[in-house]
């Protein structure tokens, strides 16, 4: 449990808009595990770094850093391995509820036909590991992060899924304003709420995102006793894998919060999930909310959420 | 997504495979029941000509030294009676690929042939010595037997739709079953027997097939003399068939088709051609973008007709595992997907392999209580036919 946690906190850590200097800290603590990459390895990094180099204007030596960052992140066996982990499951829960949206029903469901070209907005996309697997859907995909280390860091990774897939430092906030972007047949958004100052705001951005109808899809950590003791207490005072302060468990949002938020916004909400892993056997398993005669057992950690924009 | 197929061998000559009118290749593959069925399902198999194949459900397995027999009469199993299908189908390899080959030109779209080109995901389907295995670092272990596979096409004085097979001192020797009075055999011996028997007159062969269905470990062992003594044909032929004869005469109650295969007129000019036989395990059946099926990624002995088998099984297991995680959007070419497949197949290979191993080690035994032994397990199957049931499930399905 404890080692997914950590991966987890640097991922929303990384994935978040508002923190920079304590990222630049986990950052160099995952250059410096990636720098024993074999000649190999270093030799397709720089091509890839000249591959980024031409789309913008970081300098070099930026960029190395961020290739050996994102050799970290991208490893599935390495410090971001649960994290890899969790990400099957919650693409596969996105996928349902689309399906679920647009009427998809029988062997359809399982092609990708149905969803080729509609476009999706992954807000606080991180290292880019749900964009990429959105992309590969088909879907067309656009990644925001506000860090530009991340973006950087998501962009270097190339996965060959160009031009699916798109990724732009920004905010949900001047998304919204700049217009260019509304209008998404699904908003994504994993492990970021928790980071930002004003939720009510960031959910109001986000649903200015959906077109009428669309799905929207956030996940994040319960405010429970539990989550205090896995998500905070273990990882930043037990284990010190994670600086003390990352989170702050009074941000954290309860799913009955969560839900009341976007119903005020103007969305219905579709589904909750909870989200288990399995240490030993490292698979990730989506549960429902209640499991038997014990309401809400699922999601005393974390959960993810699904609702519709109204028409 | 977008599949290639690369191969070095020349496709569209075996695609176009026109199959001789007069006899059957000796090259040729058992395939379980179940697997026929999953290639049915996808369309495959329907390609392959179907007159040239032969279903059978009985199986009768001997021991030459202890005398011990097990009838594995596959009627008895569960699954057949409900269903009457066959347990397991013989097909010729060339009839089997060149199936293949028409069935995937069929899938439109899906399959293009190039020579150069980058992918997610790389699948080592290139056999014993595979070329994809060594490119990804991939070490194997095993162990040779210093064995061969000698094959040919027999001729037969009946129909028949049974497969016998024979431990000998020497190895196992198996007849399976033809359409038309035809039938395959593999006779596993060392490299000094192969060679005999190959340089062995075509019409003696077959008398010395019938022998070793038959006759004593001893008196092979005379009829391999005189062979090696450059007897000529008709002398070895009269030879073996007169020890038939006094066998025929000495066991009445053992005929064909209860205990023994029927008798051999005469084996398919030229149909004589022979395979070094080994075992070689991988130490993963996985690496970065790479997954090993089929034979590149496990090498058995043939007396249990599992080889390919094995490997369809393995082909089954990869494409649900990819599908599932393209459903989810992975990289399917990641280790984390293709670990998933490692998992499931790695130690099931192991295992198979593992029995087949035994079981030569068993059979090619000439000690007296291990020969004891198998013979009272031998006879002793024969009477529960609860224990026999669930070896034939098991090495058939
Ligand atoms: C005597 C004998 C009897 C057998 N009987 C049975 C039986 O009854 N039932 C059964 O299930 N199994 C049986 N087997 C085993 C079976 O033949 C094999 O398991 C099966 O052929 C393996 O298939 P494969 O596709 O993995 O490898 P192969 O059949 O070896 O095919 C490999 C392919 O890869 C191609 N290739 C190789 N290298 C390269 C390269 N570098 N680049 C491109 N292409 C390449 C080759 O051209 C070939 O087409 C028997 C084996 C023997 C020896």
């Amino acid at each position: 449990m404890l080692p997914c946690k950590r991966a987890l906190v640097l991922s929303r850590r990384l994935a978040t808009p508002c923190i920079t200097p304590r990222t630049r800290r986990i950052h160099s603590a995952a250059t410096a595990a990636a720098a024993t990459t074999t000649a190999a390895a270093a030799a397709a990094a720089a091509a890839a770094a000249a591959a980024v180099n031409a789309r913008s204007s970081v300098s070099e030596a930026e960029l190395q850093k961020f290739v050996k960052v994102s050799q970290e992140w991208w490893d599935p066996q390495g410090a971001f391995k649960y994290l890899h982990t969790m990400n099957a499951p919650r693409i596969r829960f996105i996928r349902d509820i689309l399906a679920d949206v647009h009427r998809v029903t029988g062997e359809e469901r399982d092609s990708t036909k149905w969803l080729a070209g509609k476009s999706v907005v992954d807000v606080g996309c991180g290292g880019g590991l749900a964009s990429e697997s959105l992309a590969r859907l088909g879907l067309k995909v656009l990644g925001i992060d506000a860090a530009a280390e991340n973006i950087s860091i998501a962009r270097v990774h190339n996965p060959g899924l160009f031009p699916q897939l798109e990724y732009k430092q920004t905010t949900a906030e001047q998304l919204v304003a700049q217009k260019e972007g509304a209008g998404f047949d699904a908003v994504v958004s994993l492990e970021v709420i928790e980071h930002v100052t004003d939720p009510v705001l960031f959910c109001k951005s986000l649903v200015e995102l959906a077109k009428p109808g669309a799905p929207l899809l956030v996940s994040t950590m319960n405010r429970t006793l539990l989550s205090l003791l896995v998500d905070v207490v273990l990882p930043e005072y037990v284990l010190r894998s994670v600086p003390r302060g990352t989170h702050d468990h009074s941000k954290f949002i309860t799913p009955r919060e969560l839900r009341e938020i976007f119903m005020s916004l103007g969305a219905q909400h579709l589904d909750t999930r909870g989200l288990i892993l399995d240490p030993l056997s490292n698979q990730c398993h989506l549960v429902p909310a209640d499991l038997g005669v014990f309401s809400n057992v699922g999601i005393q950690a974390n959960y993810i959420m699904a609702f519709r924009k109204n028409d | 997504m977008r599949v290639a197929l690369v191969d070095s061998g020349k496709l569209e000559d075996i695609k176009q495979w026109k199959p001789p009118l007069d006899s059957y290749l000796s090259r040729t593959l058992q395939i379980t029941a179940s697997n026929k069925v999953y290639l049915e399902n996808h369309g495959l198999w329907s390609q392959c000509y179907a007159d040239r194949m032969q279903p059978y459900d009985r199986a009768v397995v001997t021991d030459s030294l202890g005398g011990g027999v097990i009838d594995l009469a596959a009627f008895e199993t569960v699954e057949s009676v409900q269903s009457r299908s066959s347990v397991a189908y013989m097909i010729e390899t060339k009839n089997f690929v060149s199936g293949m080959l028409k069935a995937i030109d069929c899938a439109t779209g899906c399959v293009v042939t190039f020579e150069r080109s980058r992918a997610r995901l790389l699948v080592g389907a290139d056999g014993a010595s595979s070329y994809v295995r060594k490119c990804a670092g991939i070490g194997t272990y095993g162990s040779e037997y210093l064995q061969y596979g000698l094959v040919a096409t027999l001729c037969l004085e009946q129909l028949n739709s049974t497969a016998y097979q024979r431990f000998l001192p020497t190895g196992p020797i198996a007849m399976l079953p033809f359409p038309g009075g035809f039938a395959n055999l593999v006779w596993s011996l060392d490299s000094d027997h192969t060679q005999l028997l190959k340089s062995a007159p075509e019409g003696a062969f077959a008398s010395l097939v019938n022998a070793a269905f038959r006759l004593s470990a001893c008196e092979m062992q005379y009829l391999y003399n005189i062979v090696r003594d450059g007897a000529s044909e008709s002398a070895i032929t009269a030879e073996a068939d007169w020890r038939l004869e006094v066998f025929a005469r000495n066991n009445p109650g053992i005929s064909s088709p209860k205990l023994l295969p029927p008798t051999i007129a005469a084996i398919t000019p030229k149909s004589r051609t022979s395979f070094p036989l080994r075992m070689r395990m991988v130490d993963s059946l996985i690496a970065n973008r790479i997954a090993l099926v089929g034979d590149a990624g496990h090498v058995m002995h043939p007396l249990a007709g599992q080889g390919l088998n094995m490997g369809l099984e393995d082909v089954q297991c990869l494409a649900d595992v990819l599908k599932q995680a393209a459903v989810a959007g992975e990289d399917i070419g990641s280790v984390p997907v293709l670990m998933r497949y490692n998992k499931q197949r790695y130690v099931r290979n192991l295992a198979m392999q593992g029995i087949v191993d035994k079981t030569w080690h068993i059979f090619g035994s000439n000690s007296r209580p291990v020969v004891t032994a198998r013979s009272l397990v031998m006879n002793g199957l024969d009477l529960f036919p609860t224990v026999k049931r669930f070896l034939v499930s098991s090495i058939m399905s």
